[in-house]
């Protein structure tokens, strides 16, 4: 830790030399051109850079310890640590380092004969290693070497009179453990299986006056247990019964002066809210409320830019749990490069079946997965698992699993039409695929025909979870396929690269 | 381990296992396999669990965050019943003396008093914390959970009044602290109508801005108010003037105008503020 510090102090020394030096030159000579200066200043802020390959080899370097004082002091969770090292390299591209057959072969050897998972071989069952069991096999789409019955059934016994659920047959009980029962058994698709509503009434009698949630009812409210709770509500369609605007601001102040995100008020940031809390506001679909950018910094110098890993606020000891909630944050911030992750279920999107009983979620064809059909949501409440930035990213996998004519604004205008005509059917009317909402201020789809004729531009300030700020274009309604592109939209390149923020290139009347 | 896991697959619940699952707990205390065992044990062996709580108390100091201690504790604790509830209130109260705001112990103290009792003095225990601490939000949030659970006093509806004067003195010594005004919305939740009727919620907030003229939780307070149909007196209408004055906002609407003030005194949360500006009641 001494030896990051200095090193950081070197740098930033350096960088003060830098820029007096450059100082003193435009003051005392001006021979310096606004490109040197530009550059210059480009370099310091591309200091502030995500070391990938660095990270990676942390990952796959935790992996391989099994001796070592960290890893025999973790030895119980394991398979906690797998879930979290194997979702950021999936999430950075880089799955493929591992062993797939080795990973699978080892999780199934920490299953119980109830049912459940322990945390590594030879460990009693408990719901928070299940959960992560189900995870690490779904980033390798091998759900299916599971007994299904088995699993859900020890998770479904595990839930209470009252609706709440404890961790194993030892009976604590803790909000966490309504989330992770209802994630998995989600991902296993037998929600059936347990009495959906009742769980629901517990979570939400964990409610507090400050709109957030705790553990158990009358607990502080705390973003990791606002997680959970909100996780659960999303997945089982019950997000109206949260008060959106009173929690997104509760949320919204977790902001500290660093940029970071603290859990309490006036606790210290800690990387790891990036995704408690960011999470949290894609899925009540209030995230333009924090500052981004000074978030996406925070998290990046948290960074150890030379061992790799991230750890939870700049300069401490790094580990596997904050690398993957600050890689995770990084990618609900659309730094680029990365894949969108679903903030209900923290899997990257592109994971299988997103399948939910509520009649009222659009949800996916039986017929296949992505990109048969996918969810749009009700525009009050941004489907949890597919907000703006993420329905972005899977038009951009939509469009690249279609043969798509080549050509700038055409392959582009072609995409989006694909994309909303695959989410209506194929039909020209407006159905499932149609954006109305009981709020007459929002623009919505018109009625006859599709793009671009007409699309909906929503308000700024509130992300259309259809089509965010940056995706928009303006049409002039009503007569056909004439878009203005402002130059920095670049036709052809994926949307997912894109990242322009929310301050408008558009003006929205 | 190897003896640990020797004795687990045998199934052995003699007074060494007993030992062996204490070695393996100061070897790792967040194996929670090994506390399962040792519960197991402890049933079978009929062990003295005074003596349990002391141990568990022993090693929940040195690890204050670990699930697993504080879980065996409450299962300790529930087996012993009444009879541990002042030892269990006493042993939270070290701990925040360390630490006001571990999660895990007021998650325990709480489970405490519903389930043993102890309320006589919580009350007064929150007034202690926030004397040392006015700004540890979990001594706020107990003090609204005794109001409204706690048998022995009157329910929200007869604490209102008192608990609003404490807010509002909290406010007054520290107003940039987030947890009173929160507080104090929270003693009004679902009856706004009555927050904008209390004279002393607008007058602090008058007060608290003839000393800090940003300070945004009094503004956002303000906003609050106004968008309740609150009528502002000359005074606070001046003071918000002569913000817009400083911060080069021109709104035609009060509240409006507060909200845009908001925006730029409270830069990072300048789309929240936006947010509220469009939802400004017309």
């Amino acid at each position: 830790m001494l030896k990051r510090e200095m090193e950081r102090q070197q740098m930033a020394n350096q960088r003060m030399v830098e820029l007096a030096m450059l100082e003193s030159r435009v003051m005392n000579n001006g021979d310096l051109t606004i490109t040197q200066v530009n550059d210059s200043i480009e370099r310091g802020g591309r200091m502030g850079e995500l070391k990938t390959e660095k990270h990676v080899k942390y990952i796959l370097s935790v992996e391989k310890r099994k001796d070592d004082y960290v890893s025999v002091v973790m030895e119980h969770l394991r398979l906690n640590g797998a879930y979290w090292g194997l979702t950021t390299l999936d999430i950075l591209g880089k799955l493929d380092a591992v062993d797939e057959d080795e990973v699978v072969s080892w999780v199934m050897q920490c299953q119980h004969e109830s049912g459940g998972f322990g945390g590594n071989t030879g460990h009693d069952p408990h719901v928070l290693y299940t959960l992560s069991a189900i995870q690490v096999l779904a980033l390798f789409d091998k759900i299916e070497v599971l007994d299904i019955e088995k699993v859900s059934n020890y998770i479904a016994g595990l839930q209470n009179e009252d609706g709440s659920f404890s961790g194993d047959m030892w009976g604590e009980i803790d909000t966490r453990f309504s989330y992770i029962a209802i994630c998995s058994l989600a991902l296993l698709h037998r929600l059936d299986k347990i009495n959906v509503e009742r769980a629901v009434k517990y979570i939400l009698s964990c409610q507090n006056l400050d709109g957030g949630f705790g553990c158990t009812p009358g607990a502080e409210s705390h973003a990791g247990q606002i997680f959970c709770c909100v996780g659960a509500l999303a997945i089982t369609g019950s997000l109206h019964h949260v008060d959106k605007d009173l929690l997104g601001w509760w949320l919204c102040e977790r902001q500290v002066k660093s940029g970071g995100l603290n859990g309490r008020p006036e606790k210290l940031p800690d990387v790891c809210y990036s995704w408690w809390v960011l999470s949290s506001l894609i899925m009540i679909d209030r995230v333009n409320w924090i500052d981004k950018e000074k978030l996406v910094k925070f998290i990046l110098d948290c960074q150890d830019k030379e061992n790799g890993g991230i750890s939870d606020r700049p300069d401490d000891a790094v580990d596997v749990f904050h690398t993957f909630f600050g890689v995770a944050g990084l990618s609900h911030l659309e730094y680029p490069g990365l894949k969108a992750i679903d903030p209900a279920y923290a899997l990257p999107v592109d994971i299988g079946q997103h399948t939910t009983p509520n009649p009222s979620w659009h949800h996916f064809g039986s017929a296949g997965l992505w990109p048969t059909q996918f969810c749009l949501g009700r525009p009050s409440e941004t489907c949890s698992i597919f907000p703006a930035h993420i329905q972005r990213y899977r038009a951009a996998l939509a469009r690249k699993t279609k043969n798509m004519v080549a050509g700038g604004l055409t392959a582009f205008v072609f995409g989006l039409y694909f994309y909303t005509m695959r989410s209506v059917g194929g039909t020209n009317e407006l159905q499932t695929g149609q954006h109305t909402t009981p709020n007459p201020s929002w623009h919505h789809f018109g009625s006859a025909g599709l793009w671009p004729t007409q699309i909906c531009l929503g308000r700024p300030s509130e992300t259309c979870s259809v089509f965010p700020a940056h995706i928009q274009i303006r049409t002039v309604p009503n007569q056909g396929c004439r878009a203005s592109i402002p130059e920095i939209l670049n036709p052809g390149v994926d949307i997912v690269q894109f990242s322009i923020t929310q301050t408008e290139i558009f003006n929205y009347k | 381990m190897d003896y640990f896991r020797a004795v687990y697959l045998a199934d052995e619940r003699s007074p060494r296992a007993l030992k062996l699952t204490t070695e393996a707990i100061h070897l790792n205390a967040g194996n929670y396999t090994v506390w399962q065992f040792r519960r197991l044990i402890l049933e079978t062996l009929h062990v003295d669990l005074h003596d349990e709580l002391d141990f568990v108390g022993e090693l929940a100091r040195d690890n204050t965050k670990n699930y697993q201690i504080w879980h065996h504790r409450r299962w300790v604790a529930e087996k012993l019943g009444t009879n541990a509830t002042s030892k269990e209130l006493e042993f939270t109260q070290e701990i925040f003396s360390e630490d006001a705001k571990n999660y895990h112990a007021w998650s325990h103290r709480q489970w405490v008093l519903q389930t043993l009792g102890g309320w006589e003095d919580e009350l007064e225990y929150c007034d202690k914390l926030l004397r040392d601490d006015i700004f540890n939000n979990s001594a706020w949030n107990q003090r609204y959970f005794v109001v409204t659970r706690s048998p022995v006093l009157g329910g929200l509806e007869a604490m209102r009044d008192s608990e609003v004067a404490y807010a509002i003195k909290a406010i007054l010594a520290k107003p940039e602290n987030e947890s009173p005004w929160r507080y104090l919305r929270g003693l009004y939740k679902d009856d706004m109508q009555s927050l904008v009727k209390d004279p002393r919620v607008a007058s602090v907030c008058l007060d608290v801005l003839m000393n800090k003229r940003d300070c945004v939780h009094a503004l956002n307070m303000v906003l609050d108010l106004l968008c309740h149909g609150y009528e502002p007196s000359k005074t606070l209408e001046n003071a918000i003037d002569a913000l817009c004055l400083d911060s080069g906002v021109s709104d035609s609407g009060l509240t409006e105008r507060v909200c845009s003030v908001l925006q730029v005194v409270d830069r990072m949360r300048t789309n929240y503020w936006k947010w509220r500006k469009s939802v400004v009641p017309v």
